[in-house]
Order: structure tokens, then sequence, then C-alpha cells
């Protein structure tokens, strides 16, 4: 197993040393190059950059180590010290000494250095990105400003400059010769009325109440029976707010233990209102204001449309029976000659005319007509 | 009248009310095929049910629910008859028999006869509220 060992490590090691023989070669030709540009390259009038500083550093760090190592593989201890007596601020300090402690320190100086170093590079960023832009540049490519990040930096040379604006044109400001403002000409566009919620509800027709109840049940749910077994009718839901007003009522009465004062008006209408709900019909209408066209509009079921046609018969003065099936039968009868062609006019008339229906010029007949109806 | 079913009394609500020394509840009447139960026979009733004078109980605020068959009201029954007369108002009092009615002349005659009498003062103003004699 031994011998294994020393094989692989003998192995590596001709590695390791091609490795080093390699990197020391192509060192040797960076560094001819830079004695073939000749001292006047390193001249630092300026003193040293910031960018330039990192390198020396780090070349005096390699060396540190280089030097380190090499001491400490021929078993000289790394603690001789001979430290310089000014402290690291002050420019007047004298070389260290060259014991390995020394060179440690160095190495350690280095490092914080270097650390500083980042910080402000990191301040300098801009700059140095800037820089190395120009550098890479060779010809002036036109680049666009809006890829550009570089280019929103504010810029105060702009402010001083402001003969050369007549070169650039705005394309945001457009003034003419003489310096009137001329307005931007819009491009007329059709009016289309906002439909707002309650137009598109209005609009839209209203559902059936057979299929009301399909909008509240949840097909996951088990399905809900109730005891009186009447289902899912308005009232029942108590969808209409007047519904849900009528029963808070009832049941604020029974809480205060006395009925609610009430005008007559009031009163029937709460009368009609739970006839309609115990019919089993829905109610429309908010509250307490379900008057004018909110009680206008008939919802399905409740008093008008259980008992309407019976109702509807009552007080007609009607060639019929009375009743409202006769008049029903009488409707679904033709009409005379004469009623039909007056019908048919009418139909004709406003179909005749396309852009605005016209009134239908009345004739002298007509006229004659009606006033002899309206003086009977 | 015969009933054709018998008159059912359900109570809800039951309150005893110690403040005005009364018992008070919500009272649902079912009373099919007749078209409702009149104020006197519910007290007789309620009074068997509570053991006491028919006279204590008041019942009031009733309302036929539609279609019939079903009315639904109040009921009060009072421990005493000064507590009843100390609590109730004027109106019920009168209505079960333990207070007389006022009788005043109309509320216009009133007003009529006060602003007559404005012109005077003193002793004539009660012959002057009468109105000017018509001439004949």
């Amino acid at each position: 197993m031994s011998s294994q060992d020393n094989a692989i490590d003998s192995e590596q090691i001709c590695k390791l040393l091609d490795e080093m023989t390699a990197s020391m070669a192509s060192a040797r030709e960076t560094i001819g190059l830079l004695k073939t540009k000749g001292p006047s390259y390193f001249k630092n009038k300026d003193g040293i950059s910031l960018l330039s500083l990192k390198h020396h550093v780090l070349v005096s760090y390699l060396q540190s180590l280089l030097l380190v190592s090499t001491r400490r593989a021929l078993g000289n201890s790394l603690s001789e010290r001979n430290p310089p007596p000014q402290p690291f601020s002050s420019s007047e300090r004298s070389v260290r000494g060259a014991g390995s402690g020394d060179l440690v320190d160095q190495m350690i100086e280095g490092r914080i250095v270097l650390e500083k170093v980042k910080t402000l590079e990191g301040r300098m960023r801009y700059q140095i990105e800037k820089l190395v832009k120009a550098a890479r540049q060779q010809e002036k490519v036109e680049s666009d400003d809006v890829d550009d990040p570089l280019a929103f930096r504010p810029n105060p040379q702009n402010l001083l400059e402001s003969h050369d604006h007549d070169e650039d044109t705005n394309a945001d400001i457009d003034e003419t010769a003489d310096g009137i403002y001329r307005p931007p000409r819009v491009a007329p566009m059709p009016y289309i009325p906002q439909t707002t919620a309650t137009t598109k509800r209005q609009q839209r027709a209203p559902v059936p109440t057979a299929l009301a109840s399909v909008l509240h049940t949840d097909g996951s749910m088990p399905h809900v029976e109730s005891t009186s077994g009447l289902g899912n009718t308005p009232s029942l839901n108590n969808t209409s707010s007047r519904a849900k007003y009528l029963k808070h009522l009832t049941e604020f009465e029974e809480e205060q233990f006395g009925r609610v004062m009430m005008g007559k008006k009031e009163a029937r209408r709460r009368a009609r209102d739970e006839e309609a709900l115990a019919l089993g019909g829905g109610l429309s209408g908010l509250g307490e204001e379900g008057k004018g066209a909110g009680r206008r509009r008939r919802t399905a079921g409740g008093w008008e449309d259980e008992f309407g046609d019976v109702l509807q018969g009552i007080g007609r003065s009607s060639a019929s029976g009375g009743d409202g099936y006769d008049e029903l039968r009488q409707r679904g009868k033709r009409s005379g000659v004469l009623e039909r062609s007056r019908e048919n006019q009418k139909r004709t008339a406003e179909l005749v005319v396309d852009g605005e229906i016209q009134k239908r010029k009345k004739s002298r007949f007509e006229m004659e007509r009606k006033r002899v109806k309206s003086k009977r | 009248m015969a009933d054709s079913a018998p008159v059912t009394l359900r109570t809800r609500k039951f309150i005893t009310n110690r403040l005005l020394a009364r018992r008070q509840f919500v009272l649902d009447v079912l009373h099919p095929g007749i078209p409702n139960v009149s104020k006197e026979e519910l007290s007789e009733k309620l009074a068997a049910m509570y053991k006491t004078d028919k006279k204590r109980v008041v019942t009031f605020g009733f309302r036929t629910v539609f279609g019939g068959g079903r009315s639904t009201g109040f009921a009060l029954i009072y421990d005493n008859e000064e507590s009843q007369k100390k609590f109730e108002p004027k109106y019920r009092l009168v209505r079960s028999g333990l207070a007389a009615k006022v009788e005043k002349p109309s509320r216009k005659l009133r007003k009529e006869r006060k602003n007559r009498a404005k012109k005077f003062r003193g002793t004539q103003k009660i012959k002057g509220a009468e109105p000017a004699k018509k001439g004949k």
C-alpha cells in the first residue's frame, strides 16, 4: 500500500512541477513584454493610482507568500521580526526587515489594504466602468440612449452649453418659425355612452324566478329541503329587500311587544306585500321605499299573478261577458278590415322613414273624428 | 255558531315583568274555519289557562295572516287590579271596562271655543265662548 501511495504522490508531484514550469514560462513572457515597454511606462508623477495599487499590492503579497513558504519548507521559524518604528500612516516609514515574521506582517498589511481598496472601488464603480467602456469602444457606435444605462446620469455640463441646443431638435417641442403655439390635432372619436353596472343590469333580462334558486344552490352541498315543503320561493329566500324588511318588521314587533305605528297607506301596502309573499311571489324595491318605479316592476308570483285574470276582468266595460277570459277570446279573433288597415298603415308609416321616426300626418277626416269623440 | 275545529292558543316569548307587575307574551291563535276569535273569548280562555280573573287579562294587536286560520297578537296578565289601573293606558282600560271614557266635544270645537274666548276677559269668557247667535 505504501508503494501505491508513493506512486500516487510521485504522479501528483510530477503534475505540480509541470504546472509550475508552465506558469513560470508564461510569467517570464509577460515580464519580457513589460521590459520592452521601457521605464517611462512605469513613471507615476501623480502618484500611484487606485487600480494599479491593487496590482502592486497583490504582487508583493505573492512575493512574501513565496518566501514564507520556502523558509518554512527549509525549517526556519516564522517569528523573526524586525518591525519599523513608525506607524503605517506616516509616509517616512522605513522598509521592513527581512525576517520571516516581517514577511507575515507584510502579507497581513497587504490583505487589509486590498479590502479597503475594494470598498473604494465600489464607490468609484461608475467612473471605472465608463473608462473601461471608452477603452473598449474603438469606433463611435451610435448606441441607443434608452438601452445604455450609463447614459442617464445627470450631466451638469448640459446646462452650460445652451448655445449648442439649436442643433438638437427635440421632437416634443414643435415650434414654428413665428412662435405661435399650435395645439395638437386630435382625431375625432365616436361617443360611446358608458355602461355602468346599473344600466347593464337594466338592459339584461331578469333571471326567471323558477331558475332563481339555482343561483343560490351549491352543487357540492347536499340538497336542502324545508319542513313546510314549499321549497325555494322568493319570499323564503328573502332575496328582495322589501321581503327582508317585512320580516324584520314582524320580528321587531314581536320583540317590542307592540305594533308599529303606520299610516293607512303604509298599512295597506304592508298587507298587500304580505299577501304577495304568502302566495309565493317575489317583491321588488328597497325596504320602505318600494314606491314608484320599484313597485310597478311586477315580479313573478304574488297576488296579481294568482288572481290577475279574474281581477283584471272586474270593472271592464267590454262587449264580452265582463270576464278576462272572454276578453282574451275576443282579442284572438281577427279584427275587421278597417281596423286591420289602420294597424298596417301605422306599421308601414314607421318603417318607411329611415333616419328618424316621424309622426304620421293626420288627415282631415281623422282630425274631425277626434273632435267628435272629445265632444262626446 | 259551532266551531268546526277547536281553537288552539300558543304562547311565545313569555316574560314575567316584575316592574309592571304582569306577565306578557306573544299569542298565536289557530282557528281554522273561523275568520278570527274575539278578544273576550281569548281573555276567557287565557284566564282559564293561567287561573286568573278574566278581567286581569288584556289582549291587543291581533293580525290575521293571509289565507286565514291563524292570527298573532299580544296578551298581558296583571297581578292585581290596582297595578292594572296604574300601568295600563287609558284606552285599554276603557276597553276592559275599568275606566270610563271621557266625553269631550270634538277637538275642533274645543279650539274654536278657546279662540272665541280669547277675545274676552274674566267671567265674560264663558258667555263669549258661545258662538254668535245666527239671526233668525
